[in-house]
């Protein structure tokens, strides 16, 4: 998993470093963006190979960045990583693109996470 | 022949149509105090003007000296009277009766000064007309006693025109206090001679207050005044022609005036008659008109309702959404947190652990854990309770893989509790139509809460077809009793009694959520209880679609 890049965007101080780490000790390369329009202006500038993107964020929520993103034509994968898991959430997220894969942070344990991540680059 | 002059014609109308208002008025109308007192004032009117009348009209002094009095009594009278009317037309009779009293008693006195010198020393030809009075030294008490009601009334009229909300009521008094001006302005010029030797020019205009005031007291409408004006020219010409007929000099003359008064009082019936038909048809028109306008009204006002109800439910619905997201991220994300910290050091990220390390870290992880879960309960029973729809239904479902999942998990639990979890394999796949993951967190719970309150012993998962699927969790546990058996799926955030004791953790609210997860499936939920320390059994059954 050397050289993928992965873009975290998420608002949750701790909850970024928490990701940073075990991300980083699976030995991606991880870059990360604290707001939605931030987040976008990476995905461009970066272009990494997947996105770990939160969804209530500040300025641009994730389900917005996901459809500028498409807008752009800008391809990396997403994960949708939240604590939301309600029906509307979901179904908005899943409509954007079929491939997206939504993850609720409560959900899954640390190196559950990493093992989705491994699992959609592969 | 003998010809009228227009100042005895105007005299002899005025007569004649105050009193013919008056009555129709208080005969046509609600026999009200208000219309009695109207009733009142027109008589006083007439009787004034019919004496004026009889002095302007009488050749000898003698006649014009007995008319002189009929005038000059029923003159005292009018401003009495018509105070008390308007008293009881702005609804004051009561409050200011004092005034009344003063108004009475004043005129009273000039009644009685009316018989005296001091207020007539006799009468006079004067301008052209026959006769007319010679005031005595105290006559000028008589037109300050009649200013001084009319200005209190003016007074009276206009702050109440300024208190006044309603729009025909404001009407309605803006023709009284015209009524006034012309009536009495018009009046009291007939003291001008008598008084400054000016001519009593504003007689003339007598007649319009009466018409004023009989439009307004009964609050007619525009139509009604047709039929009230179309009268009043009629019988004008009645009463002209009938003083012509009776002042006719020959018998030719007093027939042909007769015929013609004849014929014309027949005209006038017929003339009267159709317009009273056609103010009432269109006073029906006007009715029908107001309906629909009223009809139409109450539907514009409907529609507002319902629109104003929809925004208000738009933005409960926009605030429940809040509140759920709030809700979810706040609970969640301080667990999430301890968790993904424990991960770590769990994971070796900044070194091993001592034994004693890694145990504690593991006892954090399953206490949050715990928490997770209950949480995770208590957002979708808010989520029903809010109304909020978290159940979609997906054909193929198979339930053999989420049995086994949970015993999976649970069995762990159990093993550390010392009690057994069993899970009685179904034979063949059954696959149903479900929300896979709510199924398993219903099913879930139900064996959670089992193992929890089965203290020794053991709890067996039993799954049978017949037409529908029956999922059995039977319990070796505490028991149920009946009265709790009743009232064990209807409320949230409530445990049993018995449950208690057994300090058993948990928010209470997972067999609640379990109830609705079902029936959000068309299914059923219930259990089975022979008391005390006798052991429960849950039952889940699920429909089957061919």
């Amino acid at each position: 998993m050397e050289n993928k890049k992965i873009l975290i965007v998420e608002d949750d101080k701790a909850f970024l470093w928490i990701l940073r780490q075990g991300l980083a000790g699976a030995g991606f390369d991880v870059v990360f963006a604290q707001d939605g329009e931030e987040g976008l202006k990476m995905i461009e500038e970066e272009k990494p190979d997947l996105i770990l993107l939160d969804i209530l964020l500040p300025k641009m929520d994730g389900i917005a960045v996901a459809k500028a993103m498409k807008e752009k034509g800008l391809s990396s994968k997403i994960i949708f990583l939240t604590n939301l898991k309600d029906e509307e959430h979901i179904s908005q997220a899943i409509e954007i693109a079929k491939e997206t894969e939504y993850i609720v942070k409560a959900d899954l344990h640390l190196d559950q996470i990493v093992a989705r991540v491994k699992e959609k680059l592969a | 022949m003998i010809t009228l002059t227009l100042f005895q014609v105007s005299t002899l109308i005025t007569a004649f149509v105050s009193l013919f208002l008056g009555l129709f008025v208080y005969f046509s109308g609600e026999k009200t105090k208000l219309s009695f007192s109207w009733l009142l004032t027109s008589i006083a009117v007439s009787v004034w003007s019919a004496g004026l009348f009889g002095v302007v009209f009488s050749t000898t002094e003698i006649i014009a000296w007995f008319w002189q009095y009929i005038l000059d009594i029923g003159g005292i009278c009018v401003p009495i009277l018509y105070f008390n009317f308007l008293l009881h037309l702005i609804k004051k009779e009561k409050k200011l009766i004092v005034l009344q009293i003063f108004s009475l008693i004043a005129g009273t006195l000039l009644i009685i000064l009316n018989f005296t010198d001091l207020f007539k020393t006799g009468i006079s030809p004067k301008f052209g007309i026959n006769f007319w009075i010679d005031s005595g030294k105290l006559y000028p008490l008589f037109p300050l006693y009649f200013a001084t009601i009319v200005i209190i009334s003016t007074c009276l009229i206009i702050k109440e025109y300024r208190l006044a909300t309603d729009k025909d009521n404001k009407r309605q008094l803006m023709y009284v206090l015209t009524a006034q001006i012309f009536g009495f302005g018009g009046a009291f010029t007939d003291f001008f001679p008598q008084v400054f030797n000016v001519y009593p020019f504003g007689n003339y205009f007598v007649i319009l207050y009466v018409i004023f005031i009989s439009y307004a007291a009964l609050k007619h409408h525009l139509f009604n005044m047709r039929v009230i004006a179309t009268e009043l020219l009629t019988f004008s010409i009645w009463a002209f022609l009938l003083v012509k007929t009776l002042l006719s000099n020959t018998y030719g003359d007093f027939v042909l005036n007769g015929v013609i008064l004849t014929a014309v009082v027949i005209a006038g019936i017929l003339l009267i008659r159709s317009v009273i038909r056609e103010v009432e048809q269109r006073e029906k028109i006007e009715k029908i008109e107001k309906e629909i306008e009223r009809a139409y009204e109450v539907e514009k006002r409907g529609h507002e309702l319902e629109k104003k109800a929809n925004e208000e439910l738009k933005l409960l619905d926009k605030s429940k959404n809040q509140f759920l997201m709030q809700a979810q991220h706040d609970l969640r994300t301080p667990l999430t947190l301890i968790r993904g910290y424990c991960d770590l050091l769990i994971g070796g990220t900044f070194g091993k652990q001592s034994k004693e390390t890694a145990e504690v870290l593991e006892k954090i992880e399953v206490v949050t854990e715990n928490k997770i879960k209950d949480i995770n309960n208590f957002l979708d029973v808010s989520q029903f309770q809010l109304g909020k729809k978290i159940i979609s239904l997906k054909p193929g479902v198979e339930l053999n893989p989420i049995l086994q999942e949970i015993s999976e998990v649970l069995s762990s639990t159990a093993k550390e509790k010392g009690i057994y979890l069993k899970l009685e394999k179904p034979k063949g796949m059954i696959a149903i139509e479900a929300d896979r993951e709510k199924l398993k967190a219903a099913i879930f719970n139900i064996v959670d809460n089992s193992i929890k309150y089965t203290p020794k012993g053991g709890v067996t998962i039993k799954t049978e077809i017949n037409g529908s699927v029956k999922i059995s969790i039977v319990d070796t546990g505490i028991g149920i009793s009946k009265e709790r058996i009743k009232t064990l799926f209807d409320t949230a955030f409530e445990r049993g009694e018995d449950a208690k004791k057994t300090f058993a953790a948990g928010m209470g609210i997972g067999l609640y959520l379990s109830s609705q997860i079902v029936k959000a499936h068309n299914g059923k939920i219930w259990v089975e209880s022979d008391g005390k320390e006798k052991g429960s059994t849950f039952f889940v059954e699920l429909p089957i679609k061919k």
